[in-house]
C-alpha cells in the first residue's frame, strides 16, 4: 500500500517539475534526505525516485524555453573549484580506488544538486519552496522519533534511516540542529495562525527529538543555536523564561542514562570515545602532512593500509597527549576539518574552510544592508540571511567531531545563501535605477523609494 | 498505534510534497503574470 501512495504520489508531485525547474530543486532536497526507499517494503524499493527527480529537474532546466541571464559569484566558483580540486585528489589517491571513487560519485552528485539549485534559484517562492521541502523531509523523522522518545520517557534512543548520511545518531542530531532554524523561518513564512501554531508544536517535539539522539555533539549544537536564536528574539524574556521552564521539565523527565551520557561532555578528554577522535585526528593530519596538496582521497583515514603507513609516523605528534593510535583498526575522521584535511590535503582544507568564509561575508553582506533598505519585500531575505547564520553555526561548531564534511543539505543552503545575495544586489540595483530616474525622464509620476519594486519580483 | 501513525505520517508528508511542487508552479505561473504587465511599462 505504501508503494502505491508513494509512486502515485510521486508521479503527481513530479508533474509540475516539467514546466517548473525550481520545483523539482525542492523535490531533489525533499528526497535526499526523506529517503522514500527506506519507507517501503514492496516493488517502490528499487525505483530510484533521488536520481529520477534530478534527472527531470536537469531536463526541464536544459529544456526551458524562456532562459534567465545567469549571474555567478565568488562562493559558487569556489565550491566548483573545490569539487575539482576533490576530483584531483581522487586521481592521485593513496588509498583503495573503488571507495574513493564511490566517494567522489557522492560528492559529484551533491556538485550538481548545488549547481542545479544555483541556476534555478531566484525568487521567494522558489526559495521558500526548498526550504519547506527539507524542513518537511526531516520533520518527518523527527515528528516520529521525538514523540516516541517523548512517550517512552526518554528512553527511546533516535537514530536515523540505514545506510543514508545521518544514519549516525550524533549526524542526525546534526541535522535536525541545522533544520531548527529553517523551520523558524518556515513559521514566519505562513499567516494562518492554524498552520503557525501547528508548527511551534512541531518544533517542541522537533528539540525533543534532538535530545532524543543521546548526542553530545547534538546537545551542544542545540544549545548554540538557541543562544543564537534568542539574541535576537523579540521576545527575549518570554524565550529565555519558556527555555528555563523547559530546562527544568526536561531535567525531571529525562532518564538518567540520559544524564550520565550529557555529563561526559565535561570530561571529555579521558573518554574513550573522544580519545578515539583525537587518534583519528592525529592520523588525518598525518596523511596531510604526507600529501600536503591533494591529501590522501576520499576516505583515506578509513583506509587499513594508509592507516597502518601513516601510524608509524604517530610519534611525530607527540606534543599532544593521546594513548598510542590503534594499529588493529582504522577510524573515521570524526571531524569535519580533520575529514577534508586528511582527504584533500591542506590546499583542499584552504579551499573548504574558504566557503564557509565566504558564505559568512555573503550573510553578513546581506543583514549589513538591513538598516537603510525599506522595501518590506525584502523582510524574507534578511530573515533567511539571519537564520541562515544560525545554520552555519550549528554544522560548524557541531561538525568539528563527526564526518560530515561532504553534506548535501548544508552545500544546498550555501547555494541559496549565494541566491540570497543576487537577488539583494538585483532588487538594490533595480531600485538605484528607479530612485535616480526623475520624473520628467520617466514621464510618469515619481515613486516613494519603499515602493521602488514590483511586488513579483521579490 | 506507532506503526499506524507512521503510516499516516508517511502519507500526509507525501501529500505535501505534492502541494509543494504544485504550489510553486502556480507561485510560477503569478510570478510570471505580473512581471508581464511591469515589461510592458517598462517598454
Amino acid at each position: 500500500m505504501k508503494d502505491l501512495v508513494l509512486l502515485l504520489g510521486f508521479i503527481a508531485m513530479v508533474l509540475p517539475v516539467f514546466r517548473v525547474p525550481a520545483a523539482g530543486v525542492a523535490l531533489w532536497g525533499w528526497t535526499a534526505l526523506f529517503f522514500p526507499n527506506f519507507h517501503v517494503y514492496g516493488f517502490a524499493i528499487g525505483i530510484p525516485f533521488n536520481k529520477l527527480i534530478a534527472a527531470i529537474t536537469i531536463v526541464a532546466f536544459l529544456l526551458q524555453s524562456k532562459k534567465e541571464k545567469v549571474y555567478w559569484d565568488g562562493l559558487s566558483t569556489l565550491v566548483i573549484v573545490f569539487f575539482l580540486w576533490t576530483t584531483l585528489a581522487a586521481f592521485t589517491t593513496i588509498a583503495h580506488e573503488p571507495v574513493v571513487w564511490r566517494e567522489w560519485d557522492k560528492f559529484f552528485k551533491i556538485t550538481i544538486f548545488f549547481l542545479m539549485a544555483r541556476l534555478i534559484l531566484r525568487e521567494k517562492h522558489q526559495i521558500n519552496a526548498v526550504i519547506f521541502g527539507l524542513v518537511l523531509a526531516l520533520g518527518f523523522y523527527s515528528l516520529k522519533e521525538g514523540l516516541k522518545f517523548i512517550v517512552s520517557g526518554g528512553g527511546h534512543h533516535i537514530s536515523g534511516p540505514k545506510n543514508s548520511i545521518i544514519a549516525d545518531n550524533n549526524n542526525l542530531a546534526l541535522a535536525f540542529s541545522m533544520a531548527l532554524p529553517l523551520t523558524i523561518y518556515t513559521i514566519s513564512q505562513f499567516k494562518s495562525q492554524i498552520i503557525r501554531f501547528a508548527l511551534i508544536g512541531f518544533l517542541v517535539v522537533h528539540v525533543a527529538a534532538i535530545l532524543g539522539t543521546y548526542s553530545r555533539g547534538g546537545f551542544i549544537s542545540l544549545a548554540i543555536v538557541s543562544l543564537y536564536l534568542v539574541v535576537r528574539a523579540k521576545r527575549r524574556v518570554l524565550w529565555i523564561t519558556l527555555g528555563v521552564v523547559g530546562l527544568v521539565a526536561g531535567a525531571v523527565f529525562v532518564p538518567d542514562k540520559w544524564s550520565d551520557r550529557m555529563n561526559t561532555i565535561s570530561s571529555a578528554q579521558e573518554d574513550s570515545s573522544f580519545v578515539g577522535r583525537m587518534i583519528a585526528w592525529k592520523q588525518s593530519t598525518l596523511i596531510a602532512i604526507n600529501n600536503p596538496l591533494t591529501g590522501g582521497g576520499f576516505h583515506a583515514v578509513q583506509n587499513y593500509d594508509v592507516w597502518a603507513k601513516v601510524g608509524r609516523d604517530f610519534h611525530l605528534l607527540d606534543f599532544i597527549p593521546t594513548p598510542a593510535y590503534d594499529s588493529i583498526r582504522a577510524k573515521a575522521a570524526h571531524s569535519i576539518y580533520f575529514q577534508v584535511l586528511g582527504d584533500q590535503g591542506f590546499v583542499g582544507l584552504i579551499m573548504f574552510l574558504g566557503i564557509f568564509f565566504m558564505m559568512h561575508l555573503y550573510l553578513q553582506s546581506i543583514l549589513k544592508r538591513k538598516k537603510r533598505n525599506q522595501n518590506p519585500d525584502c523582510d524574507w531575505i534578511f530573515e533567511l540571511a539571519y537564520l541562515l547564520r544560525g545554520v552555519m553555526l550549528a554544522y560548524l561548531v557541531a561538525g568539528a567531531a563527526l564526518s560530515i564534511a561532504y553534506f548535501d543539505l548544508m552545500f544546498v543552503l550555501i547555494a541559496i545563501t549565494a541566491c540570497l545575495k543576487l537577488r539583494l544586489d538585483h532588487l538594490d540595483s533595480l531600485s538605484a535605477t528607479e530612485l535616480y530616474q526623475t520624473p520628467q525622464s520617466q514621464g510618469v509620476k515619481k515613486r516613494t523609494f519603499g515602493r521602488a519594486y514590483d511586488k513579483s519580483m521579490a | 498505534m506507532f506503526d499506524h501513525f507512521e503510516s499516516l505520517l508517511f502519507v500526509f508528508v507525501i501529500a505535501l510534497a505534492v502541494v509543494i511542487s504544485f504550489r510553486t508552479a502556480i507561485q510560477e505561473d503569478k510570478s510570471q503574470k505580473g512581471a508581464q504587465p511591469r515589461d510592458r511599462q517598462r517598454r
